[in-house]
């Protein structure tokens, strides 16, 4: 059923706590992924995203990892209650989840096709034979030429684009209803990008998965995904349809992101790249106040008091920002928000 | 792969003549005459030279070697100045008890040593894995006699479950072969698998860092097969190599073992040999070893292609 609610976190909080101290990981952070739809994940190295990922798939180490407040629901299902055995019926079959590295993700050891029969087997309780043929089926899905005869491949005989695909294949031949692509592009070549994403998308359309896309890329963003949620030091900042986030952002994080891009033709040469000044901040205690105070260029005192609460800009849209107004206007002229309004 | 193993076929050959000239020299260089020695405190002159004669070991040094060493190939390698047995013979004799022992405690070993490891590396720092490795210090820290004096206490005048000494051989049945074996494998087993399972831990803790296993999990696999069919095979190489570096030390452990147990393999053979000054034995024995080294890595390059795809090529 499209636009039915499949996944659904809400005021999750995650610390990890070692030798060092605490580490509040994720702060409350809510969101809810529709069926049919691609919702990213955006924000820099550490920001939570992929964390909030292994969350949902409950793959992070049991010890030093602790949920404070909040859940986690798959299509009805308290995720966060779930036993270990029960989870592994769930990841992978469920849930697929694709990696940010293909070169190493799979076992060396052994042929690919061996490596998807197992996940079949694992996940719909078929022959080794059946499985096979589900391999080579899903093969000729993700568009491998000469997939007969890969099948016996082993992954250091595949290019890294061939192996992301297969990586999908793999994934997706237990008809997963929720697709997690952690930065599936990131080590491949902007021409093999375009064709993953051009297959993560065909796919989502055809076999009318969810799909919950992580990337630090607002390119991919922008040509992939449905709705987008901005995250910052573990938290979720702004989020909401890419054409409301885009083209009307909301949130200083949001407008300071979009200001670091590359600019296209002769301005890409006229003027230096815009970043972002300090450093995330530590996340060894709880402010109280607004997380990015300290690096945006729209601060005022109010921003330094308390937590801002999140606040609805648009339909569909969502900022953690007292300021959104003020972000929005100053964003007004710059190319890529324009192109988006 | 065909071009894999004859690479590695050929690549044994120069070790092997390598090994010959090392063995040959080790023995001629050895102070003391072997004529004089063979000959006895009442010979004649006359008659440490005919022995000389009959020993080449009037000629030069190089030519005594292409003798020696066409014999060898043709397996004959000379005869115990001792016995008068030939040396092949005497080897032939003693191979049973040896093999047998050193194939049980292999068995043996791989059977503890690679569980114990890899499920330290899984609950890598934990206190199963403090307490394995602790137990593998231990194991590879004290010496065979020990434990075998131990095991013998313990097992045999104690509880009475198996021999004290001595060896039954395979015409008894193989039932009573192992019987008989049991506690000097099980005495050779704790040094070999003290080492065997701390190079499994390392091994496998590595390959469990690598991005697969995550891959792994992710598809909902089970712990146990993710270990073994995944991990264990990656992490195979490295294991596979040290088993057979382990061999070394393994042919060390028969030598003593064999003595405290009174099994009358080629360590007895050997320990026999160097009391009595017996060279062509000495020398056949070492060669034998060598020989069987080399034969076992190559066996473990071998296997690596079996192992890793990467390898065959």
């Amino acid at each position: 059923m499209m636009g039915e609610t499949f996944l659904s976190v809400d005021n999750l909080s995650l610390t990890f706590s070692g030798k060092a101290g605490i580490h509040h990981a994720l702060t409350d952070v809510s969101f809810h992924v529709d069926r049919g739809e691609i919702l990213s994940f955006v924000g820099e190295s550490g920001c939570g995203k992929s964390v909030t990922a292994m969350s949902v798939m409950r793959l992070l180490p049991r010890y030093g990892v602790e949920y404070p407040a909040g859940s986690i629901v798959l299509d009805g299902e308290d995720l966060l209650a779930k036993s270990e055995r029960e989870m592994r019926a769930i990841r992978g079959g469920k849930i697929g989840m694709i990696f940010q590295d293909p070169m190493t993700s799979f076992t060396p050891v052994h042929t690919i096709g061996m490596q998807i029969a197992e996940t079949v087997s694992h996940h719909k309780g078929v022959s080794k034979r059946v499985a096979m043929a589900r391999a080579l089926e899903m093969l000729d899905l993700v568009r491998i030429p000469d997939a007969k005869n890969r099948i016996g491949a082993y992954p250091h005989e595949l290019s890294g684009g061939m192996r992301q695909r297969v990586m999908i294949a793999m994934v997706l031949a237990c008809d997963p209803e929720l697709l997690i692509a952690d930065e599936p592009t990131t080590a491949l070549d902007v021409t093999v990008q375009a064709e993953i994403l051009e297959l993560i998308t065909d796919l989502r359309r055809d076999l009318g998965m969810s799909v919950i896309l992580i990337t630090h890329d607002l390119g991919v963003v922008a040509e992939t995904a449905d709705r987008v949620m901005v995250m910052y030091a573990g938290r979720v900042v702004e989020e909401g349809a890419v054409a409301a986030v885009l083209g009307n952002p909301a949130h200083g994080y949001t407008a300071g992101l979009i200001e670091a891009l590359p600019l296209s033709g002769a301005a890409y040469h006229r003027q230096p790249l815009k970043e972002i000044p300090g450093a995330v901040p530590r996340l060894d205690h709880l402010v109280e106040h607004c997380i990015y105070a300290d690096r945006c260029g729209f601060v005022t005192s109010a921003c330094r008091q308390a937590v801002p609460e999140r606040q609805v800009v648009g339909r569909n849209h969502r900022a953690t920002c007292l300021n959104t107004g003020n972000v929005t206007s100053a964003l007004r002229d710059n190319e890529i928000v324009r192109a988006w309004q | 792969m065909p071009a894999y193993i004859l690479g590695r076929l050929a690549a044994a050959i120069p070790t092997l003549l390598l090994v010959s000239v090392f063995i040959f020299l080790l023995v001629h260089l050895a102070p003391g005459d072997p004529a004089l020695l063979i000959a006895g405190d009442n010979a004649s002159p006359a008659q440490v030279d005919q022995i000389r004669e009959r020993l080449h070991l009037d000629q030069s040094l190089p030519a005594q070697f292409v003798i020696w060493f066409s014999n060898a190939i043709q397996l004959d390698l000379g005869a115990s100045v001792y016995s008068g047995k030939p040396v092949t013979v005497l080897i032939a004799q003693r191979i049973e008890p040896t093999f047998m022992l050193a194939a049980y405690t292999m068995v043996l070993t791989v059977l503890v040593a690679i569980p114990l490891g890899t499920i330290a590396a899984w609950r890598a720092n934990g206190l199963v894995d403090r307490t394995i490795m602790a137990f593998s210090v231990a194991g590879f820290s004290v010496p065979v006699f020990v434990t075998s004096y131990l095991l013998v206490y313990l097992f045999a005048v104690k509880l009475r479950w198996f021999p004290v000494q001595g060896y039954k051989p395979l015409s008894d049945g193989i039932g009573a072969t192992l019987v008989s074996l049991t506690l000097p494998s099980i005495a050779l087993m704790l040094v070999f698998a003290a080492l065997i399972a701390r190079v499994t831990r390392a091994a496998v803790l590595e390959v469990l860092q690598e991005n697969f296993v995550r891959t792994l999990k992710a598809k909902g696999m089970s712990t146990g097969r993710i270990l073994v069919l995944h991990v264990l095979k990656t992490a195979g190489v490295p294991i596979v190599t040290v088993i057979g570096i382990g061999f070394a030390a393994l042919i060390g452990g028969v030598v003593v073992t064999e003595s405290v147990f009174n099994i009358p393999g080629i360590g007895r053979l050997t320990v026999d040999a160097i009391v009595r000054r017996d060279y062509p034995v000495v020398q056949g024995i070492i060669l034998f070893f060598s020989v069987t080294l080399i034969l076992i890595n190559l066996m473990v390059d071998l296997s690596y292609a079996l192992f890793d795809p990467r390898v065959r090529g």
